[in-house]
C-alpha cells in the first residue's frame, strides 16, 4: 500500500492528475457533458502511458467532473449531469442569496472529503464489499430505486400529491422509446426519431435549465442580474469551518455515496439523491432545505464524489464496472493488458493501491482548484440577464445536442422545458419531475427482470424474501412514514402561526 | 362542506420557483379563473390517458408505464375532486400565465423553438449569432447602439469559444447549414 502511495505522489503522477482534474472541471462545468464522455475521449491518449498514470488521469477526470457539475447547477440552476440535480436544489438558492462562492467552495470541500472516503473504502474494503455487491439482484435494485423515490417528500414543495404526480410524469417521460428489456417500441407515435428515447441529460436540462431561462426573462425588469455576488474575504476557511462544525452530514453522505457506488449500475444520481434525502431527514430544521441550505450541497456533492471511489471497488475486485465512467476505466485497464479481478490485489498491489491514492490526491487538487476558481466563477451571476438568458439558452441547446449529435434531443429538451415551466405555474415543481426522469430507467428494468424471475417462483418470493430486500423495504417504509409525519407537523405549525 | 377559497396565494415554497407578482391572480380576473387543482388534475388525467391509450399488450414491456399511468389517473381524480369539493385547505387559482411578462416568455419560447428548428438548415454560426444578439436586444430595457454592439460581440465570442472547444476537444459536429456548401 505504501509503495502505491509513493508511486502516486511522483512528479509524473501529480502532473497527469492535475491535467485530469482540469479536463474534468471543463467537462463537468459544461451542461450536457458527462464524466463518461470525458473519460471516453481521454482514453486513446492514455494508451501510451504507464498503467498507473493512465488510471490516475482517467480517475482524476472522473473525480473532478463529479465536482464541476456543481458549477452550472449552483450558478444558473442547470445540472449538467443527473448527479448534480440534488446539488441544484440548494446550491442555486444559495447563489440567489449572494452565496455562490460559498456554495462552490462547499461543493469542492465536500468533493475532497467524499473522494477521500471513497478512496479509503476502495483501499481497505474493496474485497469484502465486492462480495456484498454481488448479492444485489434486480429485486434489490428495484427497492433501492423505490427508496430513492421517497425523496419526493422532501422536494415536492407545498403539495405532496402534486410532487408524486410530477415524479410519475418524469418516469413516464423515461418510458418513451425502445424498452430496455423487451426491445419494444413505446410511445413513439410513428416517429422513428423517438425510438432512441429521451436522453436523461437532455431531459434534465429541459427540466431545470430552460424554465430557469424563462424565469430570468419574465423577471428581467425586476432583477437585472440573476443573483448578486458579494466578495467575501476568507470565505473558503469559513465555509470549511462551518461544514466541519457539524461533520455528521458530511461523513454520512460520503459513506452512503461509497456504499451506493459499490453497487454496479446504481451510480452517482442515486447516491446523491439518497444522501440528500437522508440529510433532510436527519436535519433538525427540515424547512431550510430547498432554500439554500449548505447541508444540501454538502450531502449531494460528498455522495457524488465518494460514489466515484466506491464504483472502483467492483471494477478492480471483480471486473464489473459500478458506473459508466468506471466502464471506460475498465477499458483502459484492458488496453494496458491488465485483467481486473481478485488476483490483481496480489499480482499488482502497487497499481491497485496507487490508483486508490491517486483518487484521493485528485480530490485534494479538485478542492484547491475549486477554492481558487470559486470567486471568479461566482462572478458569472453578475452578467446581465439580457446576455445571460440567451447564453444559458445556447448552452442548453448545445449541451443537449452534443450528447448524441442529435437535434431530436434538442427538440425534446425544449418541449420538456416548456411543459415543466407551465407545470411550475400550477404548483408542480421541477424537482420531482427530474427525479422521475432519473429513477424511472433504474426502476423499470429492475421491476421487469424481477417479474421475469417471478415466473419460475412467485412475486412475493422474489420481492419480499431476501434480507437485503426486507431491509430496503423497511427503510422505505420508515422514510415514507417520516415524510407523512413531518408534513403533518409542518402543517400544524403553519396553522398555529396563522 | 367548505367551498374552496378564491384567495390567490403563491404556488411555490422555494426561491427558484417563486412566482412574480404579475403571475398571481388579480381581483378583476377572479371570476374567470378556476382552482388550480382542477387544471392540474385535468392535465394529469390527460397525460395518463395519452399513455394508457397508446399502451401495447405485451405484459412485461408495458407493465411499468401502465401502472404509472393508472396511479397518475388516480391522483388526477383526487386533485379534481379536491378542486371541486374544496377539501384540504386553501386552493389557489390558476395564475394568468400570459399576463405581464408572460408574453416575453412566449416570445423566448418561440425563439428557442425557431433556433432549434432552423439551425440544421441555416447553420450553427448564423442562427446562434442571430439568436443571442436578437434575444439580448429584445430583453434590453435601455436599447442603444453601444449595447447592440456589445450584444453582437458577446454573440461572436460565445460562438467562437464554443465552436473551438466543442469541435476541437469534444469532436462535436455542428450543423453548418448552407455554409457547409
Amino acid at each position: 500500500m505504501l509503495e502505491g502511495l509513493v508511486d502516486s505522489i511522483s512528479l509524473s503522477s501529480l502532473t497527469v492528475i492535475t491535467i485530469g482534474v482540469f479536463l474534468g472541471i471543463l467537462v463537468g462545468a459544461l451542461p450536457g457533458f458527462t464524466a463518461t464522455m470525458g473519460t471516453a475521449l481521454l482514453l486513446p491518449f492514455t494508451f501510451t502511458m504507464e498503467p498507473l498514470q493512465a488510471l490516475a488521469m482517467l480517475g482524476a477526470l472522473y473525480v473532478s467532473s463529479q465536482f464541476a457539475d456543481a458549477v452550472p447547477a449552483c450558478l444558473v440552476n442547470t445540472p449538467g449531469t443527473p448527479s448534480a440535480m440534488a446539488t441544484a436544489l440548494d446550491g442555486f438558492p444559495m447563489t440567489q442569496r449572494g452565496e455562490g462562492q460559498k456554495a462552490l467552495i462547499a461543493a469542492g470541500f465536500s468533493a475532497l472529503v467524499g473522494t477521500a472516503v471513497g478512496g479509503l473504502v476502495f483501499l481497505f474494503l474493496a474485497e469484502p464489499l465486492a462480495s456484498v455487491a454481488l448479492k444485489f439482484g434486480p429485486p434489490e435494485f428495484f427497492w433501492v430505486g423505490v427508496f430513492a423515490l421517497t425523496i419526493i417528500g422532501s422536494i415536492a414543495g407545498k403539495s405532496l400529491v402534486k410532487g408524486i404526480a410530477g415524479g410519475l410524469v418524469g418516469m413516464l417521460i423515461g418510458t418513451i422509446g425502445i424498452s430496455a428489456t423487451g426491445a419494444v417500441s413505446r410511445y413513439t407515435f410513428g416517429q422513428p426519431d423517438l425510438r432512441a428515447g429521451v436522453n436523461i441529460v437532455a431531459a434534465l436540462i429541459g427540466v431545470f435549465a430552460l424554465p430557469q431561462v424563462f424565469k430570468m426573462v419574465s423577471e428581467r425588469r425586476k432583477n437585472v442580474h440573476i443573483a448578486t455576488y458579494r466578495r467575501s474575504a476568507g470565505v473558503a476557511l469559513r465555509t470549511v469551518k462551518e461544514i466541519l462544525r457539524r461533520p455528521t452530514n458530511l461523513i454520512r453522505s460520503s459513506l452512503i455515496g461509497a456504499g451506493v457506488g459499490v453497487l454496479p449500475g446504481a451510480g452517482g444520481p442515486v447516491a446523491c439523491l439518497v444522501s440528500y434525502n437522508e440529510a433532510v431527514r436527519w436535519s433538525r430544521d427540515r424547512s431550510k432545505f430547498g432554500k439554500g441550505a449548505v447541508e444540501g450541497v454538502v450531502a449531494s456533492e460528498a455522495a457524488g464524489n465518494s460514489c466515484a471511489g466506491g464504483a472502483m471497488v467492483p471494477l478492480v475486485a471483480l471486473g464489473i464496472p459500478g458506473s459508466a465512467p468506471a466502464a471506460v476505466i475498465l477499458g483502459a485497464l484492458l488496453l494496458q493488458g491488465i485483467q481486473p479481478g481478485p488476483q490483481l490485489f496480489g499480482s499488482r498491489p502497487e497499481l491497485v493501491f496507487g490508483f486508490g491514492w491517486t483518487l484521493i490526491i485528485a480530490g485534494f487538487v479538485t478542492f484547491v482548484a475549486s477554492a481558487i476558481l470559486a470567486g471568479s466563477l461566482a462572478r458569472m451571476v453578475m452578467i446581465p440577464v439580457r446576455l445571460l438568458a440567451p447564453i444559458v439558452l445556447f448552452l442548453s441547446v448545445v449541451g443537449s445536442y452534443a450528447i448524441r449529435n442529435s437535434m431530436v434531443d434538442v427538440y425534446m429538451m425544449i418541449g420538456i422545458g416548456i411543459v415543466v415551466y407551465l407545470l411550475g405555474k400550477i404548483g408542480v415543481h421541477a424537482g420531482p419531475i427530474g427525479l422521475g426522469v432519473i429513477l424511472g430507467p433504474i426502476i423499470e428494468p429492475a421491476l421487469v427482470q424481477s417479474m421475469a424471475l417471478a415466473k419460475s417462483s412467485s412475486v412475493p418470493h422474489v420481492f419480499l424474501t431476501s434480507p437485503l430486500s426486507i431491509t430496503l423495504i423497511a427503510l422505505t417504509a420508515v422514510s415514507t412514514a417520516w415524510i407523512i409525519w413531518s408534513n403533518q407537523r409542518e402543517r400544524r405549525h403553519a396553522e398555529i402561526d396563522d | 362542506m367548505q367551498r374552496s377559497t378564491t384567495e390567490p396565494v403563491s404556488m411555490s415554497s422555494k426561491p427558484d420557483d417563486q412566482e412574480t407578482p404579475a403571475t398571481v391572480a388579480g381581483d378583476e380576473t377572479r371570476g374567470r379563473q378556476i382552482p388550480v387543482e382542477i387544471l392540474t388534475g385535468v392535465i394529469m388525467a390527460g397525460v395518463a390517458a395519452l399513455f394508457l391509450l397508446n399502451a401495447g399488450s405485451t405484459k412485461l414491456d408495458w407493465l411499468f408505464p401502465i401502472v404509472l399511468s393508472y396511479v397518475l389517473l388516480a391522483i388526477a381524480v383526487v386533485l379534481i375532486l379536491r378542486g371541486v369539493l374544496g377539501f384540504g385547505g386553501k386552493i389557489p387559482l390558476v395564475p394568468p400565465i400570459l399576463r405581464g411578462h408572460g408574453i416575453d416568455v412566449l416570445v423566448f419560447a418561440v425563439a428557442a423553438i425557431a433556433y432549434a428548428a432552423l439551425t440544421p438548415y441555416v447553420g450553427f454560426w448564423i442562427m446562434t449569432g442571430l439568436v443571442i444578439t436578437g434575444a439580448a436586444v429584445y430583453l434590453d430595457t435601455q436599447r442603444s447602439l453601444k449595447r447592440l454592439i456589445i450584444a453582437a460581440a458577446v454573440a461572436v465570442a460565445v460562438c467562437v469559444v464554443a465552436y473551438l472547444t466543442l469541435t476541437e476537444i469534444f469532436y462535436v459536429e455542428f450543423p453548418l447549414g448552407f455554409l457547409d456548401q
